[in-house]
């Protein structure tokens, strides 16, 4: 298609390319913000966890490469279309939202909530309606403008587009606490896509044209003041919501229903207005034991502990979050309970961060709830080294209280395996625990032991909560309870670390319990592609595949690091993912203009290069996790990844033999494919079953087998 | 036998495939094998058919069509040889005291303790279940223990316990173990109690009401196609059960579980009422229970109080007599009322009895009979 005798580079094609390159920028603009708001809004829609990334990713990629490629087949990469495509992108950005929404209600009705199969078929489907069109975008203007100038302008569009990306990357992250819902932000993509198209399209000569320009700009204008986002909550929660608390990390949503009100965080039903005497239980144990607790921290505490701890005299209550919607949340049922909020200090930071900043608070309870850690956000407190920075924070007399799981008579292999493994975490940074059994199961760790009655201290606030009345609550039955758990607990399990995350892989067990698909259907038949990958990809192309596993697991198992440590992957989701595409992009120019060792000649050495990195990646990060380091070094491995991943597309583009179409479409499909499947196993497989460090481990070896196997001359 | 020489790429794929391999070992650090190994009792169980294409089990309304080496849908009968067997016989996987309230029981032995016991399986789906983890298993899939029917009523009798219940999954899928262990605790002067979802054909009902003393019956919806999507099930059968435990003499008290957006319509709960009362149903003890989101329903909110408080009136003004609101502590709705003098004649604190106005079976304040076994 290109046609290399067409012109000299003239003004025209100049003013074309500025065009054409602005449309890509857009593109890319739009593309990361799609992503990560997708993203999120996948999350909090359908309650999934951050596995999600991994798998979203996947379809991502794969989708956009299929865009990419199908587009080939165009015929002619006429400017006229252009502006087409900027419609099409915005549109189908809005569809995919909408998507989510109405496979909810479809597939999904009367709180149903999605099995493993629904989350992967609506995220596939999703990833399908906006990245299939968006990828064509690339090959067309690729071509158009190639056409236009009559060079080679495949470079250009492709540095256009990771301009774009990295604004928007930065862009989120830094406005990420002034989050607006997914909708604003789509029909402000929807706007700046129309525009663009216009743009491209001008000047329009025909009258009809123009009108329809007009009518349609004015539609999408008032598209920003439609209330979509109540409409499709509405849709899905059967009830009007009066209104959405947002944070980077989720959104709480006030749904009015007969005549109570019901809190619904990321979808999942977390509270009603009656609701949170119900955890009054979370908390008074703990409270009851010690004779006269002035401070009480809260992490990761549940709904509506404030206003229970209220009720003890002269207790001042500290509630930590990096969560403003929950501060937000946890403010307006304080002034529903019509509770003094002068005792309560609300902190927004992330409490790992926090308390090891603090060095002078101390308190006398902390309670870290909440439940099972069914994602790595709560997984991060009940790590060893969290409680061991609790003890830091605790008065010598001090309790700390966690766990919160539902008692049970009948406990499964998991939740027993959870019950230990807590245990045991617990017990690495207290002495001496003890262990209450109501309707919650959860333990109280302390340097001291502690002795006393349960009903011993505050009669008075104990005659006010009928959930732990002793009368409610008979011994017999809590000595029975506590019994039972004492039998169910072994020594010797693992304590869950950051690295190796036993709790969040005994959790998501826990979860498959009720899953219609088992996960090791997945692995077959992605260990069988991730075989005929290898088989049906020669040449250099076996090395792109396989670096393409390795960095897409590898940029996965880096966010899902992240969010151990720092606490924000959603919020610095867009800022690494568009800084590990700029990599690429450099990495591709350094490897086209071969600079040092970024050449052909020394493929294999970038693979072994390449295992070097992920083997040592989460290693180094476990080291610094908690200095100022972290998030410079991570950013330095993420570049280090991107520009050697970069550098091994061109070598490989530049070995394999061939026509230039033939080979540029074998590298680029062993590349998406190989970062689709690398990062889906990551997800659902690597890391949840071997943890972050196996991970690394695993794809280092798998790449370093592929780079020792290229070497050609010992 | 010759040496070969090996090339240097050979040794490389050996050596890689070596290296790869070796992460294996660090997947070790398992967590012990927890006490206690699937516990599997084959037993020959009752109610089936022999058919030229299977067995046909006649206990539950499902009436599976077992083949060869197949489960039926409550994944604890199975056909071997072209006989029926019951693998939910003395493996319990739960075993507990609990009050009688819990179950719930209010009427019948209030303020005593009941030697609950459950076997893996079930023969519904209720997508909110409560103890899903135990009911839609298989009995060999989960950890158990050996407690054979004699060993039941000792254990019962030791713990101090009144009764024996059969809870938290279903009962009808161990039926067999029911029966059986239900004669040794009448044998030693304890009752026997079902908590079910009465979804059981007629006949082995019947054989059933001989051992059982109480029940308490899910009636989980009073429409046949909110039955089929939320449980599995149909509702016709589980009618029958309430009509024909009532004829038997079985004291019998109904749950019905208020899911929003499912179950919670004020006219089927109007519907279902006047069926009870025209049925005779007028002195069974009704407890509309509060639904917390749970299982396959996470995505819902709890009952709203004030659904299950308008349930209840209109229980009561349809002449039901004794309406109660569960899973809600300290609500007023758990109090036992006189339905003549209105007084409360019974006071519940959660699980603890308070004061008790009962004397011999009447009201203390008016004498009105207060139906139920005090």
């Amino acid at each position: 298609m290109l046609n290399s005798n067409s012109r000299d580079f003239s003004k025209e094609s100049s003013h074309f390319l500025f065009k054409g390159r602005l449309a890509v920028f857009v593109s890319g603009f739009t593309m990361l913000l799609v992503q990560v708001v997708l993203l999120r809004e996948l999350s909090s829609l359908y309650a999934v966890n951050e596995l999600i990334v991994g798998v979203f990713l996947s379809f991502w990629m794969f989708f956009a490469g299929l865009g990419a490629f199908v587009a080939r087949f165009f015929r002619g990469f006429r400017w006229q279309y252009s502006g087409l495509f900027p419609l099409i992108s915005g549109a189908t950005a809005l569809m995919a939202l909408w998507w989510l929404y109405l496979a909810k209600e479809w597939l999904l009705p009367m709180g149903v909530s999605p099995g493993l199969s629904d989350w992967i078929f609506i995220t596939a489907l999703a990833a399908f309606i906006f990245c299939f069109p968006t990828g064509m975008m690339f090959t067309w203007f690729s071509a158009v403008l190639s056409n236009k100038s009559g060079s080679r302008e495949t470079e250009g569009v492709y540095m256009a587009e990771q301009g774009g990306s990295l604004l928007a990357g930065f862009l989120f992250y830094l406005a990420a606490s002034f989050w607006v819902n997914a909708f604003t932000t789509f029909s402000f993509l929807v706007l700046l896509n129309f525009l663009t198209g216009l743009y491209l399209s001008a000047p329009v000569r025909k009258l009809f044209l123009r009108g329809l320009s007009v009518v349609s700009l004015l539609f999408v204008v008032l598209l920003w003041f439609v209330p979509q986002y109540e409409t499709a909550r509405e849709m899905v929660l059967h009830k009007s919501v009066g209104h959405t608390f947002f944070s980077p990390h989720g959104s709480v949503d006030v749904v009015e229903r007969d005549g109570e009100i019901d809190f619904f965080k990321n979808g999942n039903f977390i509270s009603g207005a009656i609701v949170p005497r119900k955890t009054e239980e979370l908390l008074h144990p703990v409270l009851l034991v010690h004779p006269s607790p002035r401070k009480l921290l809260l992490v990761n505490a549940s709904v509506g502990l404030i206003p229970e701890a209220l009720k003890y005299d002269s207790l001042k209550v500290v509630f930590l979050s990096s969560d403003n919607a929950r501060i937000e949340l946890e403010k307006e049922l304080l002034e529903l309970s019509g509770k003094p909020a002068s005792r309560v200090d609300f902190i927004h930071a992330d409490p790992v961060n926090y308390l090891e900043k603090q060095s002078s608070e101390n308190y006398d309870v902390v309670l870290v709830g909440k439940g099972i850690p069914y994602n790595l956000a709560s997984t991060r407190f009940f790590t060893g080294s969290f409680f061991a920075l609790i003890t830091r924070h605790l008065s010598p007399d001090g309790i700390l209280a966690t766990g919160g799981i539902d008692y049970s008579p009948l406990w499964t292999s998991h939740r027993q395996e959870i019950l230990m493994v807590m245990h045991e975490t617990v017990n690495g940074a207290f002495p001496f625990l003890r262990i209450w059994a109501g309707e919650k199961v959860f333990f109280m760790g302390s340097r001291q032991e502690i002795s006393n009655d349960w009903w011993q201290y505050h009669p008075a606030v104990l005659t006010e909560n009928v959930f732990l009345n002793p009368d409610f609550f008979p011994d017999y039955l809590l000595e029975g309870q506590i019994e039972h758990v004492r039998q169910s607990l072994r020594p010797n399990v693992p304590e869950n670390t950051r690295v190796r995350p036993v709790l969040f892989q005994l959790a998501l067990h826990d979860m498959g319990e009720f899953w219609d698909v088992k996960v090791y259907w997945f692995v077959v038949i992605l260990g069988a592609l991730l075989v005929a990958g290898l088989v049906l990809f020669r040449e250099s192309a076996k090395g792109v595949f396989m670096a393409g596993v390795v960095l897409g697991g590898m940029q996965i198992t880096l966010l899902l690091f992240w969010q151990l440590v720092m606490g924000d992957m959603f919020r610095a989701t867009g800022l690494l993912f568009s800084l590990f595409m700029a990599g690429l992009a450099v990495g591709a120019w350094l490897g086209r203009r071969e600079v040092l060792f970024f050449s052909p000649r020394f493929f294999p050495a970038l693979l072994i290069i390449l295992a070097v990195l992920s083997v040592s990646a989460i290693p180094v990060l476990d080291t610094i996790g908690h200095t100022w380091l972290f998030p410079l070094i991570t950013i330095g491995f993420v570049f280090g990844f991107s520009f050697i991943g970069g550098a091994i597309f061109v070598a490989g583009l530049s070995l394999h033999p061939g026509s230039v179409e033939k080979t540029a479409s074998v590298i680029y499909a062993a590349d998406v494919a190989g970062g689709a499947l690398g990062s889906f196993l990551s997800a659902i497989f690597f890391v949840p079953f071997t943890g972050m460090v196996n991970t690394g481990y695993l794809l280092g070896m798998a790449v370093l087998i592929a780079g020792l196997l290229m070497v050609k001359r010992l | 036998m010759g040496r070969r020489k090996i090339s240097k790429r050979e040794f490389l794929k050996i050596s890689g495939t070596a290296l790869a391999g070796s992460p294996f070992c660090l997947f070790g650090n398992k967590l012990p094998a927890l006490a206690g190994l699937p516990g599997v009792n084959r037993f020959p169980a009752k109610y089936s058919i022999s058919t030229p294409r299977g067995v046909r089990c006649q206990l539950c309304p499902n009436n599976c069509k077992i083949e060869e080496g197949d489960r039926g849908d409550c994944r604890t009968r199975i056909n071997k040889g072209g006989e029926l067997y019951t693998l939910a016989y003395g493996n319990p996987c739960a075993v507990h005291v609990d009050p009688i309230e819990k179950k719930p029981l209010n009427h019948f032995l209030p303020g005593t303790t009941s030697f609950s016991i459950a076997t893996g399986g079930c023969n519904l789906a209720c997508l909110n279940c409560q103890n899903w983890q135990i009911s839609q298993k298989k009995p060999d899939e989960l950890q158990t223990i050996e407690l054979m029917p004699e060993k039941v009523a000792l254990e019962a009798k030791n713990r101090g316990c009144t009764s024996v219940a059969y809870t938290y999954s279903e009962p009808v899928v161990f039926y067999e173990y029911t029966t059986d262990s239900a004669g040794y605790v009448h044998d030693l002067g304890m009752k026997n109690v079902i908590v079910s979802a009465g979804y059981i054909e007629e006949q082995p009902l019947r054989e059933w009401c001989q051992y059982i003393d109480a029940a308490n019956i899910d009636l989980k919806s009073f429409r046949d196609e909110t039955y089929q999507q939320l449980n599995g099930g149909t509702l016709e059968p589980v009618l029958n059960t309430l009509k024909v435990l009532k004829e038997e003499g079985v004291w019998l008290e109904i749950t019905n579980l208020i899911v929003p957006d499912w179950t919670d319509d004020a006219g089927m709960i109007e519907e279902m009422c006047q069926w009870l009362v025209k049925n005779g149903f007028e002195d069974t003890p009704l407890h509309f229970s509060r639904f917390t989101p749970m299982y396959k329903l996470a995505h819902l909110p709890a009952t709203p109080l004030a659904i299950l408080e308008e349930a209840r009136r209109i229980a009561l003004s349809e002449g039901l007599r004794f309406v109660y609101i569960g899973n809600v502590p300290g609500h007023s709705g758990q109090d036992t009322y006189c339905p003549s003098c209105k007084k409360k004649v019974l006071d519940r604190s959660g699980f603890r009895i308070g004061e008790n106005h009962i004397k011999d079976g009447h009201c203390d304040f008016c004498g009105e009979s207060i139906a139920g076994v005090w």
